[in-house]
C-alpha cells in the first residue's frame, strides 16, 4: 500500500451530461483508505453514474478522477482492476455460462495483467500459483457462505446467493476500493443484518476502502465512517452519519418539502 | 455386423469434422450472438490455401499446420475490420454482414482458384487399416477421426484449465463483467474468430480428401455442422460436438440403410434443424437465454 498523502481515491467537479440531462453536477468527493463510505440519495439522484464513471464504463464530460493522486480519467474499464478499483452491479452481472468458483477465478486472475499466454508453457510455476490462486478463492468462498457450491452452476443460484458470489468475485481481485451498488437491494432483514457485518468484516480483513450505494437506510448509517447525499446529480451532503441524516436538504430530498 | 461397424466408423469420421466446425460455430455465436454462415466458406478458403502450399511442394503436414497459422490471423483481421464495426447493429444487418461475407469469400475463392473441382491430397496414407478380420477402413478416414478427436480434446483443456481459456468464456458471457475484472473483450473477441477460422481450416484439410476441393465445399458441411450445434443446443460447446458426431453417424446410417439415402442427406440435416427449433429451440444441452431488458 503506497502512502503519498493522497487520497485513496478523489472525484474533482465531476460533471457528466447524457444529450441535454445533466446526471451529475460538479460532484466533488474523497474516500481513504480503509473508509466505508456510504453514498445515498433518491432514485435518479445519480449514485449509479457515479459508479459507472468511477469504473470507466461511462466518461465525464468534464472533471478528473484520480486514484492516490495519479488520474484514471484517460483509462478504460479494463485497467480499473489493475488499479484496485472492483465493483459489484445493482442488477448482478456473473458469468452465467460458469461454476461458482470459475466467476471467483476470473477476479483472482486478470487483476494483475500477467501474461496470458505464459501459463501453457511454465508448468512448475503456474502449478504453485495456482494452488495459490484456489487456497485464496477457497477462503473467500468459505467467508462468503458459497465453499459447497463452489462447483455448481450460477443457473442454480438465487438472487442473495448471487450477490454474495459477486462480492466474492470483487474482492478476488485484491482492490484497495470496492464499490457496492445496493448490496442489500432484494434481500431480507436478517441478511442485511449479516451484510452490515460481512462488510465490515472485509473491510478489516482485506484493508479496503468501501464505497456503498444503498437505499436502506439504516444500513448506510450504521456501517459507515462518512456518508455523502446526493439529489439530482448534486452533492448535497457530506460529513459523518448522524450529521447527514439530519441535514435539512437530505431530509428535504427523502421527505418532501414540508418534513424540512 | 461388420458393415454396421464400418458405416459407425465412417459416421463418427465425418461426425468429428461436423463437430469441430459446429464448436467454431458455438465460439462465434456466443460472442455475436449469431451463427457465422460463412463458417463454410471461411474453411475452404482456408483448404485453397493449403492446396497452394502443397502444388508448391510443401509437405502436408507442415502445409496444415501453416494453413491454420494464417487463417488464424487472417480472421482475426477479417473481425476487425468487417465484423467488429456492426457489433451493436441490429440483428438482420449482422445477417446481411455474414450472408455478404459468405458470398465475398465464396466468389474470391473462385476468382483466385477457379471452379474447377480439384483432388485434396490426404494427410494420411492412401491405404487402408485392417481393424478385424474383414473390416478394414480407409487410413484417412481414422486418421481424420483421431484429428478432429484431438482437436475436441485440446480445445476442451484449453477452455477449462487455461487463463486464456477463462478469459475468452468470460468475454463471451459478460462484457463488463469481464472488463471490469481486466479483461480486454475485443482483443478475447478478434482471438475467439481467430480460433474458431483455425479449427474450421483443419476440417476442411481433413473433408477435402473425401468430397475433393471447390468453391462449394463448404455449404453442406456447415449445414451438418448447423445441425450438429442445433440438435447439442448452440449454447453448449459441448453440446455441439455431441450433435456434429450424432449428425455424422445418422447421415452415415441413413446413407448405407435408407435406399437412395445417399441422396436426400443434406435433407435429413435440415430436416433435423427444423425439428429441433420446433420442439425443443435450445437444443439436447444449450440453455434457453432469457435477458433482461
Amino acid at each position: 500500500m503506497r502512502q503519498n498523502g493522497n487520497p485513496l481515491l478523489e472525484v474533482r467537479d465531476l460533471i457528466i451530461r447524457f444529450g441535454g440531462v445533466v446526471a451529475l453536477n460538479e460532484i466533488s468527493l474523497e474516500i481513504h483508505e480503509q473508509e466505508i463510505l456510504g453514498l445515498i440519495g433518491p432514485n435518479g439522484a445519480g449514485k449509479t453514474t457515479l459508479f459507472n464513471c468511477l469504473s470507466r464504463l461511462y466518461r465525464q464530460s468534464s472533471g478528473d478522477i484520480l486514484v492516490r493522486g495519479e488520474t484514471i480519467t484517460p483509462l478504460g474499464a479494463e485497467d480499473m482492476a489493475a488499479r484496485g478499483i472492483g465493483r459489484t452491479f445493482q442488477n448482478i452481472a456473473l458469468f452465467e455460462t460458469m461454476t461458482v468458483y470459475e466467476n471467483v477465478l476470473t477476479g483472482a486472475q486478470f487483476a494483475m495483467n500477467g501474461g496470458l499466454a505464459a501459463d501453457i508453457f511454465n508448468g512448475a510455476k503456474v502449478r504453485r500459483e495456482r494452488a495459490e490462486t484456489r487456497e485464496r478463492i477457497m477462503h473467500l468462498l468459505s467467508l462468503l457462505d458459497l465453499a459447497d457450491i463452489a462447483d455448481h452452476t450460477i443457473a442454480d443460484q438465487n438472487f442473495a446467493v448471487r450477490k454474495r458470489i459477486e462480492f466474492a468475485r470483487a474482492l478476488a481481485a485484491k482492490p484497495s476500493l470496492l464499490m457496492l451498488d445496493e448490496p442489500a437491494g432484494g434481500l431480507n432483514r436478517e441478511e442485511v443484518r449479516h451484510l452490515e457485518d460481512l462488510i465490515r468484516q472485509v473491510r478489516d480483513e482485506f484493508k479496503v476502502a468501501v464505497l456503498l450505494v444503498e437505499h436502506h437506510l439504516n444500513l448506510v448509517m450504521k456501517v459507515s465512517d462518512r456518508v455523502v447525499a446526493m439529489d439530482f446529480g448534486q452533492k448535497i451532503a457530506d460529513g459523518l452519519p448522524h450529521e447527514v441524516r439530519a441535514h435539512p436538504q437530505v431530509l428535504r430530498a427523502y421527505l418532501g418539502e414540508e418534513a424540512a | 455386423m461388420t458393415f454396421f461397424l464400418e458405416q459407425l466408423i465412417i459416421g463418427l469420421s465425418s461426425g468429428g469434422i461436423y463437430a469441430i466446425m459446429a464448436l467454431a460455430l458455438v465460439m462465434i455465436y456466443k460472442s455475436t450472438g449469431h451463427v457465422n454462415l460463412a463458417q463454410g466458406e471461411m474453411a475452404v478458403f482456408s483448404t485453397f490455401i493449403a492446396w497452394t502450399l502443397v502444388q508448391m511442394d510443401v509437405p502436408i503436414w507442415p502445409a496444415i499446420l501453416l494453413t491454420v497459422a494464417v487463417s488464424f490471423v487472417g480472421a482475426i483481421v477479417l473481425e476487425r475490420v468487417v465484423v467488429r464495426p456492426f457489433a451493436k447493429a441490429d440483428d438482420l444487418v449482422v445477417v446481411a454482414v455474414f450472408v455478404g461475407l459468405f458470398l465475398s469469400i465464396h466468389s474470391l475463392a473462385g476468382a483466385i482458384w477457379n471452379y474447377e473441382v480439384k483432388p485434396f491430397p490426404s494427410a494420411f496414407s492412401d491405404g487402408s487399416i485392417s481393424l478385424m478380420d474383414d473390416l478394414s477402413i480407409r487410413a484417412h478416414t481414422l486418421g481424420s477421426l483421431l484429428t478432429t478427436g484431438a482437436v475436441l480434446t485440446a480445445v476442451w483443456f484449453f477452455f477449462r484449465y487455461t487463463r486464456l481459456g477463462l478469459a475468452l468464456r468470460a468475454a463471451a458471457d459478460n462484457h463488463e463483467s469481464s472488463r471490469l475484472v481486466g479483461i480486454n473483450v475485443s482483443v478475447m473477441l478478434a482471438l475467439g474468430w481467430g480460433l474458431a477460422a483455425g479449427i474450421g481450416a483443419v476440417a476442411g484439410v481433413m473433408i477435402a480428401p473425401v468430397t475433393f476441393l471447390d468453391p462449394g465445399m463448404g455449404l453442406a458441411p456447415l449445414i451438418f455442422a448447423l445441425a450438429g450445434a442445433l440438435l447439442g443446443g448452440i449454447t453448449s460447446p459441448f453440446g455441439a460436438a455431441l450433435g456434429g458426431l450424432i449428425v455424422g453417424v445418422l447421415e452415415a446410417m441413413v446413407s448405407a440403410y435408407v435406399p437412395y439415402g445417399i441422396e436426400f442427406r443434406e435433407l435429413i440435416a435440415l430436416m433435423l434443424i427444423l425439428s429441433v427449433l420446433l420442439v425443443r429451440p435450445a437444443g439436447l444441452f444449450g440453455e434457453i437465454v432469457t435477458r433482461r431488458v
